[in-house]
């Protein structure tokens, strides 16, 4: 697969006594959606910044087409900044009308272009409304209207769903599938896990500086994590069952739950608890190995913490 | 560049507060200041509306304790037949009856000559003739200034002619000319209205020069709402050059300005018959120079300190401090404080060439230089990435 990113040990501080990107190194492949994700303070912002020539970074190497960066390759990336970057003085029109001249598109294909942007966040009806009128949503939505208007090859989305409702953040996910199956390839920063989850192809996690593992969502599952989880409910308290319990590895007790540590893909393992607890269960949940389980073993951390 | 400028000018007159701010309240400062202090400066400029001054014959008290022959030329260049029209001259023995007679209305001016001042011009040293007047009679007192510096100019030339290229000590007795007539022909009759300086064309010029400096607040919060934020990382990341951004940024700001500038100019003179001297390209040149450079000014603070809030507070209030020390608001003369007011760079051409029809652009030309300065070093600024 073509590599549209590549970054060799980028090394970046803002003073010397604390780096931020500690020889990290990351490779995007041409159509993935890419999910890169870390807790606060990781340093994705500040990658994310290097990446696009923002912050010029002291160390490594960094590659967008195979290309130094230049004008030429800003014009084939783009950036939807998670904090909204709009004109609030125009109309939606007039935003995604400005930001496609400073790509320069002209006359009949920037109208084209506006109208596909604005159509493909559904705001096409709303174009002539100021965004200060617009929902947390809708500006969301025309912040990312903005950001694609160019028909970029990558587009970067920081945080694209923050502070929006349930019904905005689906129109939001879908399109940006959408964007990728048109052949846009799509960096997808967010603190949402089962966002990643659910659209990432590729994932990369960052902690402390560095690029802790990368690769397709399910490489990396399989490669990190070696369990899944049985949540069983059980009738009476679970220090009820403690001697029981010790045969199992038991991963967290709260209550009547108990969550036990099994081999992932063996599915026999189950059957087996089950039944030696027998009429004491009420429910029980298999919770197969994912991505949060990666995340906490590679970090420590939550991801929102 | 015109991407940035035509969006940034449409953005900005769409804000209908930026009519209000941008160029009434300007208008509203002239009428307001011009017509409550008009009474500072002509005493005969009753019922609020200002009324071009009047200059008739000037009754003066002088004193001559020099008993050389500069004073005594003085005196009689004074008394004489070709001066009798503007000056009814009394010559006094006593500087303190001099001064009663000013006190009691006896007299319009004081011209003092001091004993020191014919000694003084032949060993090259400094030595002054003064004039002292009410404020109610700067216009003429002023005139009084304007004639005597001519005088000694003239003695200056007879001097450095016939003793060679000698070093240059004779300095003008009077440096304030900010009201002084700028009639061509030395006329003073008032009949002609562009002759006659008024509370509103002193204003007319102050508030052009406060104007044009207020470009720099605003450009410089232009750029800092536009960089601190995610909108300028935007920006960036585009395939528009360092150097396009900037400059269409300072078009808009230069162009809010010169529009601002000539919509004072023609209101003042229009509406308050403010006098901007005969040659209006001058004036415009100046108003465009002074949108360069404040508006670079602006431009180099809004990049250099995109992020630090606190320096639009401080602009804020150093503006109207900057106008109030050059004398902007008020008609004062704080002497060498005056200087460190910004806005004398222009207010001060401005006033040698209305008043006096004399161009001196040298402090314009430098500013344009300093611009070109303030602009290199912010395409510089924003080009070198990774600056916070």
């Amino acid at each position: 697969m073509r590599t549209v990113f590549a970054g060799e040990a980028i090394q970046f501080s803002y003073n010397k006594k604390k780096p931020v990107l500690k020889g990290l190194s990351l490779s995007i492949g041409d159509k993935q959606i890419y999910g890169l994700l870390g807790p606060n303070g990781a340093g994705k912002s500040t990658l994310t910044k290097v990446m696009l020539g923002l912050d010029k970074p002291q160390g490594g190497k960094l590659q967008w087409f195979n290309e130094h960066m230049n004008a030429s390759t800003n014009r084939r990336v783009g950036y939807v900044p998670q904090d909204l970057a709009l004109l609030y003085d125009l109309s939606a029109y007039e935003n995604v009308m400005f930001f496609g001249k400073l790509y320069d598109l002209k006359g009949e294909r920037l109208k084209k272009q506006v109208r596909f942007a604005l159509e493909f966040v559904g705001l096409w009806d709303e174009r002539n409304q100021k965004p200060k009128k617009f929902s947390g949503g809708m500006k969301r939505r025309l912040n990312i209207a903005c950001g694609i208007v160019h028909n970029p090859d990558v587009i970067i989305l920081d945080e694209p769903t923050v502070g929006v409702d349930p019904q905005s953040r689906n129109r939001i996910l879908d399109a940006i599938l959408e964007l990728n199956q048109i052949g846009t390839t799509v960096v997808y920063i967010s603190h949402y896990m089962e966002e990643v989850e659910k659209i990432c192809s590729h994932v990369g996690i960052i902690d402390n500086g560095q690029l802790l593992c990368q690769g397709t969502l399910n490489d990396i599952i399989q490669q990190h994590t070696d369990q899944a989880i049985l949540k069983l409910e059980l009738q009476r308290k679970s220090t009820a069952y403690a001697k029981q319990l010790e045969q199992y590895n038991v991963l967290s007790t709260d209550g009547n739950m108990v969550e036990i540590g099994i081999p992932k893909n063996d599915v026999g393992a189950i059957t087996v608890i089950k039944d030696a607890f027998g009429e004491e269960v009420k429910s029980f949940q298999y919770i197969s190995p994912n991505l949060e389980q990666v995340f906490f073993k590679l970090t420590k951390k939550n991801l929102r913490d | 560049m015109w991407t940035i400028f035509a969006t940034s000018m449409k953005r900005k007159l769409k804000n209908p507060t930026i009519i209000v701010n941008y160029i009434l309240l300007p208008l509203l400062l002239i009428v307001i200041l011009g017509n409550a202090l008009s009474s500072v400066f002509d005493k005969d400029d009753e019922g609020g509306a200002a009324v071009p001054a009047s200059l008739s014959q000037m009754k003066t008290v002088v004193v001559n304790d020099d008993k050389g022959k500069l004073g005594a030329d003085i005196v009689a260049f004074l008394t004489s037949e070709d001066n009798k029209a503007l000056f009814d001259v009394t010559v006094e023995t006593d500087a303190k009856k001099a001064e009663q007679m000013i006190e009691d209305g006896d007299a319009e001016q004081y011209i003092y000559i001091p004993s020191d001042l014919t000694s003084g011009f032949e060993s090259k040293k400094e030595s002054n003739v003064t004039v002292y007047g009410e404020d109610s009679n700067i216009d003429k007192v002023n005139i009084t200034g304007l004639m005597l510096s001519t005088f000694g100019d003239g003695y200056l030339a007879m001097d450095v002619s016939s003793a060679g290229n000698q070093k240059e000590l004779y300095t003008h007795v009077y440096s304030n000319l900010l009201t002084t007539n700028g009639s061509k022909d030395g006329s003073t009759d008032g009949k002609d209205d562009s002759s006659n300086i008024t509370a509103l064309s002193y204003y007319g010029v102050t508030m052009l020069v406060l104007i044009l400096v207020y470009g720099l607040a605003n450009t410089m919060n232009f750029v800092q709402e536009e960089y601190s934020e995610a909108l300028g990382d935007r920006y960036l990341v585009s395939p528009l050059s360092r150097t396009s951004l900037i400059l269409g940024q300072l078009l808009t700001g230069c162009a809010i300005s010169i529009v601002q500038g000539i919509i004072i100019v023609l209101c003042a003179q229009w509406f308050f018959d403010v006098s901007y001297g005969d040659n209006m390209l001058v004036v415009f040149f100046i108003i465009v120079a002074g949108s360069i450079f404040f508006n670079a000014l602006g431009l180099i603070l809004g990049v250099i300190a995109r992020r630090v809030k606190a320096i639009d507070s401080v602009v804020t209030l150093l503006i109207p401090v900057m106008t109030f020390i050059g004398g902007g608001f008020i008609k004062i003369d704080l002497g060498g404080l005056k200087n460190m007011s910004i806005n004398e760079l222009y207010q001060q051409p401005l006033f040698d060439y209305i008043q006096q029809g004399v161009i001196n652009l040298a402090p314009v030309y430098s500013s344009l230089v300093a611009a070109l300065g303030f602009i290199l070093i912010s395409v510089y600024s924003l080009t070198r990435k990774g600056v916070r």
